[in-house]
């Protein structure tokens, strides 16, 4: 039974294209006044902007392509996270052997009652973009629960 | 359970390092700021505005922080924009470590730091600024109560009523077993270098062991002729030109300018015969350098295992001990350069986990320096008992053909890029460098063609073997599947329609990851070794 990741976080991908394309405006912006104050080259107002334009619509053309693929599975024993199309990358990782489980939302996640989880084992890091409340505390118990029994046989 | 927040005093704690460490910044902005009279009238306000800030988010840092004590783990809540909630189970921990302020004597608190074996640089999971003293007693029993059932599960023989909470290596039953377990607990509660331990530690099993009756373990000491053997192999010579060629070019700067320009011309008249001779007596000065410090630094290298710890023992000017404990094992590995592996010769490495702190300390324990591969296993068996007696058959990637094909390609890419940078530069040099490219394309070729064929794979009942071979050098890595962290498998849609993947295993090596990557498996290969890291 694979999961993808919940409908949201399009909505908050989206909404991190759009930030990002109000950054890159940031920077045109003061790099025409700086232009303007001290002279600094044309060029490159004509780097930013054209980062400007293709940076977020990249990421907004890739949103359907990383939620299509992007798929998670949690069973008693193991997180198995699947990723990618062009490269499709399966991880397993034990419960058994994941340290910690950090949880941790922005303003934005949150505002979509979303949390971005990431598992911790002694020495990888891997991270779930975003999930529910419902399925953060079902890892969460699964990760405790087997924390207290054996850790796996030698 | 309500969530308890730190103690007031620890906002006092958080305020004052972050007082402390934008003291500099702050204060030279102040000066900046105040130095101009006439702004006063506004940069005062905005300064005194900086600091309320400053303080307020301190402030709100200090109340968002909570943490809930529950019955199998600590949850942490935190952050004033990203919310960040980390549940660490009790079991988890590996070391407690307790600090304490000036100002929180009198009221009996203390700081708490929190570290589980998950990598973290330089950082503990979670740290606890001002907590009262009973709360770190409570985390530290619950700790022990889980580590204990842990112990008492994982220690073969152990029954689970056997594993005392105040479980001190000394007081431990001869049976050794549930001694060593928990490994959690005792090295815990000494200093944080968990695996590395010092040599009392060593000490206790060996005491241990004579308590038990039991002969004080295997031993194995290196014989002369090996270790001449090794230090011969070990082409370690180019370092030591690299320090001759710094001497040289600061001798340059500290002689005087005409000795210096003198003893250039008279080189310069030398016959080329001579200057060839002479760059070989300098190569043979590094090689014997490099020999003898070798020599040096294995000197009556020593390999003893008592009870559960492997102790080494090695060099002449300063004699290095260090000892390690089996369960810390995390991999052992085995490696041949070219060279020994013309000459039938091995050395053995053990990879184990340590903490950011003890950077210093070597990573990879040198098990065995040089030994004959075909007895290596033989050989290694008393001392870590989980190898197998004999390799097995290793499963070899689906092809040899992609490691050829990809070493030649990449070393074309290079030559011609380079060809191309000296075509705008240096334009005569451009034949020569595509002849070079040439030569390297074909060695290239060669040592793709021996990565594909080294390649292997292959599972002894929890044990993991794989084999790499990149540069000329055979990597093999013995594995327990309970140190494996976790397994990738990763498919690019070019080679679907050949059943072909690649497989990454990783696992701990210092206070990092190390990623195993074996290539251009058969996805059945792949698929079996899924099913014996986690059946499904």
């Amino acid at each position: 039974m694979e999961e993808h990741l919940p409908q949201q976080i399009k909505q908050v991908w989206r909404i991190g294209a759009g930030l990002a394309l109000v950054w890159w405006l940031a920077v045109t912006v003061g790099l025409l006044v700086a232009n303007r104050l001290w002279g600094w080259p044309l060029w490159l107002i004509a780097i930013s902007l054209g980062l400007a334009l293709v940076h977020p619509s990249a990421e907004l053309a890739l949103i359907p392509y990383r939620y299509a693929f992007w798929r998670f599975r949690i069973t008693d024993t193991a997180v198995y996270l699947k990723e990618g199309a062009l490269f499709q990358k399966e991880t397993a990782i034990p419960i058994s052997r994941i340290q910690n489980v950090t949880l941790s939302a922005g303003p934005i996640l949150r505002a979509h009652g979303l949390q971005q989880v990431e598992i911790q084992t002694a020495s990888t890091s891997d991270s779930l973009a975003g999930v529910t409340a419902e399925v953060a505390d079902r890892l969460r118990d699964r990760i405790l629960a087997l924390a207290k029994e054996a850790r796996d046989d030698a | 359970m309500t969530p308890n927040r730190l103690h007031p005093l620890a906002l006092v704690i958080m305020l004052g390092k972050g007082l402390y460490g934008w003291a500099a910044i702050g204060l030279a902005s102040a000066w900046a700021l105040l130095k101009d009279d006439g702004a006063r009238f506004w940069t005062l306000p905005l300064l005194g505005a900086l600091l309320i800030a400053f303080v307020a988010i301190y402030v709100a840092r200090y109340l968002r922080f909570t943490y809930v004590l529950g019955e199998d783990a600590i949850t942490i809540n935190s952050g004033l924009f990203v919310r960040k909630t980390r549940h660490i189970p009790y079991a988890n921990i590996q070391t407690l470590q307790r600090s304490q302020w000036l100002i929180l004597q009198p009221f009996d608190l203390l700081s708490l730091s929190i570290e589980t074996s998950s990598h973290e640089d330089n950082a503990a999971e979670a740290t606890l600024v001002a907590v009262p003293t009973a709360v770190a007693d409570l985390i530290e029993r619950r700790r022990k109560r889980s580590g204990a059932r842990v112990a008492a599960s994982v220690g073969a023989a152990a029954d689970p009523a056997a594993a005392d909470d105040e479980a001190a290596p000394a007081n431990a039953d001869a049976s050794g077993t549930s001694a060593d377990e928990p490994g959690v607990n005792a090295a815990a509660a000494e200093a944080p270098t968990a695996d590395l331990v010092a040599t009392d530690d060593a000490g206790t099993d060996a005491a241990e062991a004579d308590a038990a009756g039991r002969p004080a373990g295997p031993e194995y000491r290196i014989a002369a002729r090996d270790l001449n053997i090794y230090a011969l192999t070990s082409m370690g010579f180019v370092p030591v030109l690299a320090v001759l060629w710094w001497l040289y070019d600061k001798a340059d700067d500290i002689l005087p300018k005409d000795w210096v320009s003198g003893a250039e011309r008279q080189l310069a008249a030398l016959a080329v015969v001579v200057i060839v001779a002479l760059v070989i007596v300098i190569l043979l000065l590094g090689l014997a350098a490099a020999y003898l410090g070798i020599l040096q630094k294995y000197f009556r290298f020593t390999l003893r295992r008592e009870g559960h710890t492997l102790t080494a023992t090695r060099g002449l000017f300063t004699r290095t001990t260090t000892s390690v404990r089996l369960d810390r094992i995390q991999a052992v590995r085995v490696r041949a350069t070219l060279l020994r592996q013309w000459c039938h010769l091995a050395s053995v490495q053990a990879l184990t986990a340590s903490n950011a702190a003890d950077e210093e300390k070597q990573d990879d324990l040198m098990l065995m320096p040089v030994v004959q591969a075909p007895r290596l296993l033989e050989v290694m068996t008393p001392f870590v008992p989980w190898l197998p007696s004999e390799l097995p058959p290793l499963a070899a990637p689906a092809a040899t053909a992609p490691f050829v094909r990809n070493a030649g390609l990449g070393y074309l890419v290079l030559g011609l890029a380079g060809s191309l940078g000296l075509h705008f530069w240096q334009p005569h040099w451009v034949l020569p460098a595509l002849i070079a490219t040439a030569a390297l394309v074909l060695v290239g070729l060669v040592q793709g063609r021996y990565a594909g064929r080294t390649q292997g794979i292959a599972t002894v009942g929890p044990l993991l073997i794989m084999q790499t071979g990149s540069w000329g050098t055979r990597q093999t890595d013995f594995v327990r599947r309970a140190n494996v962290q976790s397994l990738a498998v990763e498919q690019p849609r070019w080679l679907r329609a050949r059943r072909r993947c690649h497989l990454t295993v990783n696992l701990r090596k210092g206070n990092g990851n190390e990623a195993v990557e074996l290539r251009y498996l058969d996805l059945a290969t792949a698929q079996m070794i899924q099913d014996w890291y986690q059946p499904k």
